[in-house]
């Protein structure tokens, strides 16, 4: 894990000319922050966290958040607090537009498994849902369902109309906060209760789920009646991580 | 059978078509065309060159004209103030006032007043006079450039000099007018032909409409598309103007002869069409024999007028025959009278009222012309700064004109001219002055800056296709959906849609067709996406389309290769998911996979693709193949032929200690080769086949031991055997394939470069930057000047644009995808 204080001091760039200002915001340490081609995996992202503040570019919160995610995903308490002085619904923002990227990568590992034929009707436990991206709500198959609540999310995510900047949040649009987590839920909810296996391993893995419902909960985005999969554990330290996918696992056999 | 052969091996049996020699013919062929591709495409550029050249020549032409506008002015002023002095002395003599303007050579020429040949003069005037009467439209703008400074006039008086004053003013326009002409008419043919397409519309007559239209698009064809300020410094040494350094003189010489032929021939053709020509020319006799009466006496007088500096160059002339002029076709020669300046020069040089026949008046014509083509060459060769700038002194002197004084007069002419451009005017000397206006005008305007551009926007527009301006792209559709990164896109090779390929795991394929169409540009993000691609564990790095097999391919950091079946264009969003999308994974790199280039030919049985990845190999894959895909892999060092049976585990694992692949290209000047940079900047050639490294280029001088001078990325020119290459110290550099040197290096960004593209044309080189910016460079000039900069896109961690694409066969289309996670279309203006 890589902290602040471990920067290293290597020199700047070698230029024979000035950088312009405008180029931008070469990180303190001189190397520029960006994977280049031919990168391995090992060195993948390996450079020093920021502070907030020093990070200048438009995406500021979003880098920030993401360099926390990859410190260590599991520091669920870190990564939803607020950053001082910033403004709670762009972080939110930022936060609903990371759930659905990283969703992604949870049904792409559904997919082999959550076919039309194993799961013909969207369903979490005794609930059924239909897909409100259409015209007119659609039983649509659980992958399907999965699929266009994601690409409805990320649809009304990016809709410069409602979210014309990264800095604030119009305060029209913060009700759809609401509506985009309650369904992002409902893909954790049929993840959690017809693929189980699945659900686990990809939250050993990211512990996605449980940031999306601690921030869901502690900025009221979901009222906890609808909060249908049951405690995975109590702890929310990420020392519990490994155990808790034991466990799970031990469950599911 | 086969011993029969054996026997006879000379006579030719129908064995001799065996497959294998089928396919070498084939092949050779297919090397021929290649050759006789690039040999065209050289030629091209030469011509490009030339165009540079003579748009060089001609701006130095422009600014004698300014410079002569200018002493025009100043002798008109001079005239004004002599004429006002004259008329004080001699009250009531108003009738003989006709003679006072002939006093301005006297100013020229000795500086002492005024005595002498005013009567001869003034006959000669009064003569222009009667013809000149007859135009009054014409005489209304001169009004407006005379200052109204003699008032005390009597106004008969007043209007004679007035008509003095246009007949000079006529006249100057002629000269100076005329001065670009002749020099193009110096010159080979492109320039002719656009004087031919000029007089068509002259002879078209009142609806020249039609001629004013053709002739400038045909104008469009001759003048390179993108034209930039700075681009061209007046003439270009020849030689440094032949775009890439390494071209060989050879074949330069088979281009210009080549060149040299298609002259006769378009020149041929072009006399096929004279018949019509002359009708027309004999229609418009009537009309240009007055012209040419009024023109010769106004030429009369102004050269008894000695306008000194004009004089003095038309006399000292040389009849040097100059090799360009004495080379030029017969044919040429023919076609040259149809001109405009052809026109322009008989006017200027003798009476040719009534020709005897067309050939023969053709004929003289053209001898005519060449002489003042050569006088006027001459000249401007010559000059006479000197001389010059010392008349221009004196009459400043006499009468304290002041420069910006000066200046002003200069604007006002052109406005007035202007406004005569505009004007609905009919008679036809007004016709054929504001096509003197026009030309020059429209000419100066593909030289001069955007802002220029814009001002000439009016003139520009109506007629021009865009392809003639400096090339502005602009964007038109936004697509927001990404949630991080865009890395990668790809245009379908015919369609108007697009894959892109983000950090965010998905790839994304769009349809454009319609939101290109909307005349608003779409940047709201409203553009949906037809489908999302999901399949990757970790985020994309490449995405390819294949059109031939309808698949698709993406990259990833997961270190796989994906294909993938390409979506129907018509496909609904939010459809029902098909579960024949994903299609197969090549898994076999063991390290995030950076790069992948598919094989730009594809045949029915096989579509190779190429990959590189961090753990050092490239690998090359079929992907149609129903066995193991992987056809073969090689690292730093090329596959030995030990390897090339069966890679072993020591192999891989060494690879991973080399240099490891940064970018690929394959050539498609031979497709039996690719290129490979690493991450020490060497690029280096293999052969796709055998895998053997063929060549390493000497591109690592730059590289300094870190990641810092690395390539970010390659691309090989479409018809050249040229490799670029973006690297991460902010230079764009480019290597000769044959010889693997660096024939030319810039500094291109104001941040790493990351990525290139170049236009299937060839011409232009877009490349992004990590400083957020796109810029465009004109590679087919030696400079490689920068035609367009934008930022196009906001930078995330310190990275900027990602990624640019042409669209591989529609022209006028381009996408750049950044850290913003939104990819952008622009279209050609």
């Amino acid at each position: 894990m890589v902290t602040n204080s471990t920067m290293d001091e290597k020199t700047a760039p070698s230029d024979n000319k000035p950088v312009s200002v405008s180029s931008g915001t070469l990180s303190p340490t001189g190397r520029p922050q960006r994977n280049l081609p031919g990168t391995k995996d090992e060195s993948l992202y390996q450079w020093p966290q920021r502070p907030l503040e020093s990070i200048e570019s438009a995406f500021a919160l979003r880098e920030y958040l993401q360099s926390l995610i990859r410190q260590d995903p599991h520091n669920v308490d870190l990564i939803i607090t607020l950053p001082t002085g910033q403004d709670e619904h762009a972080w939110l923002y930022e936060h609903l537009c990371q759930v659905c990227l990283e969703l992604n990568y949870l049904i792409v590992h559904l997919e082999p498994e959550c076919t039309p034929e194993v799961c013909p009707e969207m369903r979490a436990e005794e609930w059924m849902y239909y897909c409100a991206t259409h015209p007119t709500p659609r039983e649509c198959c659980a992958i399907d369902y999965l699929t266009h609540t994601l690409d409805g999310a990320s649809a009304l995510l990016n809709n410069v109309k409602f979210f014309p900047s990264r800095i604030c949040v119009p305060e029209g649009s913060v009700k759809n906060f609401q509506s985009i987590a309650r369904r992002l839920y409902r893909i954790f909810a049929h993840a959690y209760f017809h693929h189980r296996d699945i659900f686990d391993a990809f939250e050993a893995e990211t512990s996605l789920y449980d940031r999306f419902l601690k921030l869901s909960r502690s900025r009221k985005l979901i009222t906890d009646k609808l909060i249908i999969i049951p405690n995975l554990n109590n702890e929310d330290d990420s020392v519990a991580a490994g155990a808790r996918q034991i466990m799970s696992r031990s469950r599911v056999d | 059978m086969h011993q029969f052969q054996s026997f006879t091996p000379q006579t030719p049996t129908v064995a001799e078509y065996a497959f294998p020699s089928v396919l070498q013919f084939l092949q050779s062929e297919w090397r021929r065309f290649e050759r006789d591709r690039n040999e065209w495409d050289i030629e091209k550029a030469e011509m490009k060159a030339r165009i540079a050249f003579l748009e060089g020549e001609k701006r130095g032409v422009d600014n004698t004209k300014l410079d002569l506008m200018k002493r025009v002015k100043m002798l008109e002023f001079a005239l004004r103030q002599e004429r006002s002095k004259y008329l004080e002395g001699n009250q009531g003599a108003a009738k003989s006032t006709a003679g006072s303007p002939a006093s301005t050579p006297q100013v020229n020429n000795n500086s002492n007043g005024m005595s002498g040949d005013v009567m001869t003069n003034g006959i000669n005037n009064n003569k222009a006079l009667n013809r000149m009467s007859t135009y009054s439209a014409f005489g209304n703008n001169m009004s407006q450039v005379s200052p109204t400074s003699a008032t005390s006039l009597d106004p008969a008086g007043r209007a004679k000099s007035r008509e003095f004053l246009r007949i000079c003013l006529q006249e100057i326009s002629y000269l100076t007018s005329s001065v670009p002409q002749s020099v193009s008419m110096a010159m080979p043919p492109v320039h002719n032909r656009l004087s031919r397409h000029d007089s068509d519309k002259r002879a078209a007559g009142p609806n020249g409409m039609r001629g004013a239209g053709s002739s400038k698009n045909r104008h469009s064809d001759f003048f390179p598309a993108n034209v930039h300020p700075v681009s061209v410094p007046p003439p270009l040494p020849r030689s440094n103007s032949v775009p890439i350094a390494t071209l060989q003189t050879i074949a330069r010489n088979k281009a210009a002869g080549t060149q040299q032929a298609q002259e006769s021939n378009g020149n041929d053709t072009d006399v096929t069409a004279h018949p019509e020509d002359d009708d027309a020319e004999q229609r418009t006799l009537n009309q240009r024999e007055i012209t040419r009466q009024l023109s010769k006496e106004a030429k009369s007088i102004a050269i008894a007028a000695t306008l000194d500096a004009d004089s003095t160059q038309k006399n000292d002339i040389p009849k040097q025959e100059t090799p360009e002029v004495a080379q030029r076709t017969i044919d040429e020669e023919e076609e040259g009278p149809t001109g405009l300046e052809a026109f322009q020069r008989e006017e200027a040089i003798t009476v040719v009222h009534s020709p005897v026949s067309a050939e023969q008046w053709r004929a003289d014509l053209q001898k005519a012309g060449q002489q003042i083509g050569q006088k006027s060459k001459g000249k401007k060769v010559e000059g006479n700064p000197e001389e010059e700038a010392q008349l221009s002194k004196d009459v400043q002197d006499k009468f304290n004109i002041s420069p910006e004084r000066l200046n002003k007069m200069v604007k006002e002419w052109d406005r007035d001219k202007s406004k005569q451009d505009v004007g609905p005017v009919k008679t036809p000397v007004n016709k054929r002055k504001s096509k003197d206006g026009a030309v020059p005008d429209e000419l100066a305007s593909l030289s001069i800056s955007e802002t220029d551009v814009i001002e000439n926007g009016g003139n520009v527009k109506e007629g021009e296709s865009n392809a003639d301006e400096p090339v502005r792209w602009r964007p038109k559709v936004t697509l927001r959906r990404h949630f991080d990164t865009v890395r990668s896109i790809a245009f379908h090779p015919t369609h108007k849609s697009l894959l892109s390929g983000s950090e965010d795991g998905t790839m994304k394929y769009w349809n454009l067709e319609a939101s290109l169409k909307e005349s608003k540009r779409t940047l709201n993000g409203d553009v949906e996406p037809i489908h999302t691609y999901r399949g990757h564990t970790k985020a994309i790095t490449a995405v390819a389309i294949s059109a031939d097999q309808d698949k698709c391919f993406s990259a990833s950091m997961d270190s796989t290769v994906r294909s993938w079946k390409l979506v129907p264009m018509n496909k609904e969003a939010f459809s029902r998911l098909d579960p024949e999308i994903p299609m197969s994974s090549f898994i076999g790199h063991t390290d995030t996979v950076w790069d992948i280039r598919l094989f730009p030919l594809s045949i029915s049985s096989s579509q190779l693709l190429a990959s590189i990845s961090a753990d050092g190999a490239l690998k090359i894959w079929d992907t149609e193949t129903k066995g193991s895909p992987l056809r073969s892999s090689w690292g730093y060092n090329g596959l030995e032929p030990s390897e090339w049976t069966e890679p072993t585990q020591a192999y891989t694992s060494g690879l991973a200690k080399l240099p490891v692949p940064t970018g690929l290209d394959f050539c498609p000047t031979d497709l039996k080769k690719m290129v490979v940079s690493y991450s020490n900047s060497v690029i280096k050639l293999f052969d796709i086949e055998t895998g053997k490294e063929i060549l390493a280029f000497k591109s690592n001088d730059t590289y300094d031991g870190t990641a810092k001078t690395q390539i970010n990325k390659i691309v090989c020119h479409p018809t050249m055997p040229v490799v670029v290459s973006g690297h991460e110290d902010r230079f764009i550099r480019f290597f000769d394939i044959n010889s693997g040197t660096c024939s030319f290096s810039m500094l291109a960004h104001l941040d790493s470069v990351s990525t290139l593209d170049i236009d299937p044309a060839g011409l232009v080189l877009c490349s992004g930057g990590h400083d957020a910016s796109v810029r465009l460079w004109d590679i087919a000039s030696s400079t490689r000047s920068c035609l367009q900069e934008f930022t196009a896109h906001r930078r995330k961690s310190d990275e900027g644009v990602t990624t640019v694409k042409y669209h591989p066969t529609l022209p006028g289309l381009m996408a750049t995808g950044g850290a913003d996670s939104i990819v952008k279309v622009y279209m050609r203006s």
